[in-house]
């Protein structure tokens, strides 16, 4: 039969239905006149009608519940009255509540000691013996928790019939948010009480066992020797996060309790996610201080009309919260009373929560609980710290944070001033590989659900490997170095991943980056071969394409720089590769020219490398930003400065644009700009952008210390532009962070600076004293010819020059001018060796290194308008030039040094002070 | 300690999701529906008591009242729930019915389920040819298979059942009357 025709079949059939059966003949004659077919098939089934059951498809398809097992529990709590007994030892008292979870009476326990309990019933359901089972294993745990924070457990058990039951000792408090308006608690006095019930359920975390619903009603105040005390109740429903507790039980499989919409972590509503951990206790705790803070839950609003679940949970896994303080400032109905509440005013309150707080709170409620306090313990610390007036650790979560990339940008940029290389930390790392994950699981929204089901797997997999890394380092009492936990990470990968080599050889890569980024790529390299091999059936084209990437740029480093470049290209003209990750390997061919001077295969693939990703539907805006200002580099390094800051600046206006102006990238864009203007001699302009730029690091409230990198840089411009005594202190700064946090190389650079600064102040013997130590951390940490041992070598030959030690600062700077490549230090190695030419009368050479010089720092300025070294160079010239008597290009000389130094130097730079004055004396030096 | 805000596992947020259109939340909800559901079938079907039979819709709404904690949820979510459950608790009805038929043809009867009650004689054997009368009546109503589905594997109403495909209780009335019928005949034909 077609669709069509049933359709007219069963109306007639249920028309015909409707009549009595002796009007029904009639009824179909009229009707199927022209179609007798159509009949035949009506009656055939009016037919049937009457042999149909009275009950055919009316009883479900099986029996009753003979022996009563669906309601026979519910049954056993429902008709409980006060005055009753129950399970022998307790008598009613009065119901105190009643919910989702079952009911709570108030009940006097008779026996063996008489007291007043709360009797917690636990709706069971069907699967009572498993309940009951969950509840006997629980209870050892439960009783384990000993703290003034949580209320005690007495007992938890079953009736004979099978009503699960715990005894919990009975609270006679408010709530705390009820608590604390009540009291018009303050701020700090608010709170003290919240870190004190931080404390309980850091407590009962430490004995494994996880709230899972930490919200006001559940943290109840009681007042002990009249100062308030916080006691969290409902442990008992709690599920005890030791893995064998969760094994064999039922209730947790898919009794499964999730907590309380409002109070609940994104993760307790994310479809799949069954892993609640401690940070889920952790971000309830966030929601509670935003509620006793603001009077509202984060997503809350004062509106009458109830937001719908639906919109609320899908805010709840998309939205970033307002900040406490937003949240105050914007809700001007009620918040003066909400102040009020608190002991001050709105304005007061707006400016209370403003920075720390804010910080503290949205730490707790990342959606990321990676990026979340890892403890309940970490969240009182940092509450307290904010009480006792210190820095707290909590800062805005820096949303992408790309270590990786953050570092091998930094290697190329800072590499050529300062010789940076940075501090990664394995959890950085990991942290990042994680992201690589959800990208992907985001990105690729639309592949098939296979390849995003195992991506949510890797993701997963990586999650419990960062879980084990911690535990494992959280077990040796020694401090754990960075070192210590890479190798630690390595075994630990191997023993964990045996069995996925995709995750294996995604932590690998992970790893061997991190080796590369911190220089030590003879260590990468195996680690990368062995991902290779990991990943060499796998069917996940980019995860093999980014380790085939990553392995050549190490093996180029290495000095493989053919073969690196050969797997490069194939990687990106395979058919398979995506345009993201083709552009990504293309970018690493701009580096290899990068970190090769060849600007214009820099200046080649950066290009590329944009138009790939721009072709890509998932290029982020901060990762094209990201591009745009490597591609600046490279302009810079191709002499073309101007065009490069114009590339840094449309960089910064997209970081700007997708919210990412502070994000680890953007600074490196930002501290190579302040690069690009120093290598073409705009020291003031250099020094505005660094200054801008340690300043914007520095606003991250969690960043207590300046990254030594940015500190030297800052220091070198001081030191450019004429400010000497400052020089000398943020130099001085740098080698103290740098012993600290960064590498022997900044350590060289920020010494050689101090000498270089000891020299410019005529202080011979500190200058020397600087040099030593350098030179002591220069041998066989810095090699020779690198612009951080030029730099060294150029200020020997300075000091030298000062000391009058003339032939070992004629070899010193001629060392330094004989290097591959025309620097900055180039030039004032040559300004410096003309000094010394004239002094020693000659006059000719003088000259040539003094035109030199000149013709280097401008070729330097690549379209900048004026260089401190092209003016000095100016200074030079003029006065070889007055010198050998000619007064009329003296003089020209030295109105071009002035106009050159004072574009880019303070007007008390001692060079711009002379050039001045022999200007003003008309070209006679 | 009252504890009167309703909980919400991920089941019911997937529902919601559903309900509001989002069919990838269906596909989401579909196989841990089925799970459960498989699961306490069988464990109910294993037990060695041999009185102990099941009610199609009572395990429905066991799995439902468990996979929602227990909490109150909107009628409509409950009837979207126990639509999407009924197609699967045919599924493994039907599977158990296939499978025991399959063990008496080996001369094995480990399982009893008795009462197949309304299905006259062989209850496996009638499940089974409704299951096959019930696929042919999809073919040429769809929608009439589904309230079919529903209201005999799910034990929902006709007033729940014109609320979850939008349709009119008289409509559902009229397909629910004339399918008992088609299928009734269907399945007396001989094989």
């Amino acid at each position: 039969m077609t669709v069509e025709r049933w359709q007219r079949v069963k109306e007639l059939l249920h028309q015909a239905m409707q009549l009595v059966p002796e009007g029904r003949a009639r009824f179909l004659d009229d009707a199927c006149s022209a179609e007798p077919g159509l009949r035949a098939e009506v009656e055939s089934l009016l037919v049937a009608d009457a042999q149909v059951p009275a009950d055919f498809l009316l009883q479900a398809p099986a029996a009753g519940d003979p022996d009563g097992t669906f309601a026979r529990i519910d049954r056993d709590s429902e008709g409980l009255q006060a005055g009753e007994t129950f399970a022998q030892h307790f008598r009613l008292v009065s119901k105190l509540g009643e919910g989702g979870m079952g009911q709570v009476w108030l009940a006097e326990q008779t026996s063996p000691v008489r007291r007043q309990v709360a009797l917690k019933l636990i709706k069971a359901g069907m699967y009572d013996e498993a309940i009951v089972q969950r509840f006997k294993s629980e209870r050892q745990s439960l009783a384990i928790m000993d703290h003034p924070a949580i209320a005690k457990v007495f007992d938890a058990g079953a009736t004979p019939q099978g009503q699960p039951y715990l005894v919990m000792e009975y609270v006679a408090g408010p709530p705390i948010t009820e608590y604390c308006d009540q009291k018009r608690l303050d701020i700090r006095q608010r709170l003290e009480l919240f870190a004190q019930a931080c404390d309980g359920v850091q407590h009962a975390h430490q004995k494994a066992i996880i709230h899972r619903d930490l919200k006001p009603p559940n943290i109840l105040v009681v007042e002990v020797d009249g100062k308030p005390v916080p006691r969290i109740i409902d442990f008992g429903l709690a599920k005890a996060s030791a893995p064998q507790a969760a094994g064999n039980s039922v209730f947790t499989q898919f009794g499964h309790f999730l907590g309380t919409p409002g109070y609940m972590s994104p993760e307790q509503i994310a479809p799949g996610v069954h892993d609640v951990d401690t940070r889920t206790d952790v971000y309830s705790l966030g929601v509670v201080l935003y509620v006793l803070l603001t009077g509202l839950k984060p997503f809350e609003t004062r509106q009458r009309d109830q937001q719908p679940l639906d919109q609320m949970l899908r805010k709840l896994r998309e939205d970033e919260p307002p900040s406490p303080s937003a949240k105050v400032q914007s809700d001007r109905d009620s918040s003066a009373a909400v102040a009020a509440a608190r002991s001050t005013d709105r304005r007061q309150l707006v400016s209370l929560l403003r920075g720390d707080l804010d910080c503290i709170t949205s730490k707790a409620l990342d959606r990321d609980r990676t990026r979340r306090y890892g403890a309940a313990s970490e969240l009182a610390a940092d509450v307290r710290r904010y009480l006792n007036h210190e820095p707290v650790l909590a800062r805005p979560a820096s949303t992408g944070y790309r270590m990786r990339k953050y570092a091998r940008r930094h290697r190329v940029a800072v590499g050529a001033a300062s010789g940076l290389a940075l501090l990664l930390t394995v959890f950085g790392v990991l942290q990042a590989l994680q992201l690589r994950h959800t990208t992907h699981e985001r990105d690729r929204a639309n592949y098939e659900r296979d390849r995003a089901l195992s991506l949510v797997a890797r993701n997963r997999a990586v999650q419990d490997f960062l879980d084990l890394l911690i535990t494992d380092a959280a077990q040796s009492d020694k401090p754990v170095s960075v070192s210590d936990m890479l190798a630690r990470s390595e075994l630990l990968a191997a023993s964990e991943f045996h069995d996925d080599p995709e995750d294996h050889a995604a932590v690998l890569d992970m790893l061997g980056i991190h080796y590369h980024t911190t220089g030590n790529d003879a260590q990468a390299q195996p680690l990368l071969r062995q991902a290779l091999d990991e990943v060499a059936n796998s069917r996940d084209l980019d995860l093999k394409a980014q380790i085939r990437c990553d392995h050549a740029i190490i093996l180029g480093s290495l000095g493989g720089v053919a073969e690196a470049s050969a797997t490069l290209h194939a990687v990106i003209d395979a058919p398979g590769t995506s345009d993201e990750q083709a552009a990504e390997c293309l970018e690493y061919l701009s580096y290899m020219g990068q970190n090769a001077n060849d600007a214009a295969a820099a200046l080649k693939y950066g290009n590329l490398a944009l138009e790939r990703l721009r072709r890509s539907p998932h290029a982020s805006p901060a990762t094209e930003a990201d591009f745009i200002g490597s591609v600046g580099f490279a302009e810079h390094l191709g002499g073309h400065n101007a065009q490069a800051e114009r590339d840094y600046a449309q960089a910064l206006q997209m970081f700007a644009r997708a919210g990412r102006e502070r994000s680890a990238d953007a600074i490196s864009v930002r501290n190579n700009w302040g690069i690009v203007s120093d290598g073409a001699g705009d020291s003031r302009r250099a020094l505005e952008i660094f200054e801008q730029t340690l300043q914007i690091v520095m606003q991250d409230s969690g960043k207590p210390q300046a990254p030594p990198y940015l500190v030297a840089n800052l220091a070198r411009q001081l030191e450019n532009v004429g400010r000497f005594d400052e020089a000398r202190s943020r130099y001085a700064q740098c080698v103290e962070l740098a012993a600290k946090s960064g590498t022997a190389a900044q350590s060289m650079y920020c010494l050689v600076g101090l000498a270089s600064v000891s020299v410019s102040d005529g202080d011979a013997g500190a200058a020397a004293d600087y040099l030593g130590k350098a030179a002591a951390i220069a041998a066989g940490a810095v090699p020779a010819g690198s612009p951080a041992a030029l730099g060294l070598l150029l200020t020997q030959g300075r000091a030298a020059l000062e000391h009058g030690s003339a032939a070992e600062a004629r070899a010193a700077l001629t060392g330094v001018i004989s290097g591959q490549r025309p620097i900055a230090t180039t030039v004032r190695a040559l300004l410096a060796r003309s000094e010394l030419n004239l002094r020693e009368g000659r006059l000719d050479d003088a000259g040539d290194d003094a035109r030199q010089a000149l013709a280097i720092s401008q070729m330097l300025q690549g379209g900048i308008s004026y260089s401190n070294r092209t003016g000095l160079a100016w200074l030079m010239i003029g006065q070889v030039r007055a010198a050998q008597g000619d007064a009329q290009s003296a003089h020209d000389a030295f109105q071009a040094a002035v106009d050159h130094l004072s574009h880019t130097v303070d007007p008390t730079y001692p060079a711009l002070l002379d050039a001045q004055r022999r200007l003003g004396e008309g070209g006679h030096g | 300690m009252s504890d009167r805000s309703g909980h919400v596992s991920d089941v019911s947020g997937l529902l919601q999701h559903w309900v509001q259109g989002d069919e990838k939340a269906l596909h989401a909800l579909i196989p841990v529906v089925y799970k459960e559901l498989r699961r306490l079938a069988h464990h109910h079907l294993k037990s060695e008591r041999p009185d102990h039979t099941l009610q199609s819709t009572a395990l429905i709404h066991e799995v439902y009242l468990r996979m929602m904690g227990g909490q109150p949820v909107a009628l409509q979510n409950r009837a979207h729930f126990i639509a999407v459950a009924s197609r699967l608790m045919r599924q493994i009805l039907v599977d158990y019915a296939r499978g025991r038929r399959a063990d008496k043809r080996d001369g094995g009867c480990r399982i009893s389920f008795e009462h197949l009650a309304a299905l006259p004689g062989n209850g496996d054997a009638e499940l089974v040819a409704l299951d096959q009368a019930l696929d042919q009546l999809s073919r040429i109503d769809e929608r009439q298979g589904q309230i079919v589905e529903m209201k005999f594997f799910g034990g929902l109403s006709a007033a729940e059942i014109s609320q979850v495909l939008g349709l009119s209780r008289a409509t559902v009335d009229r397909d629910w009357a004339t399918a008992r019928i088609w299928l009734h005949r269907q399945m007396s034909r001989p094989a």
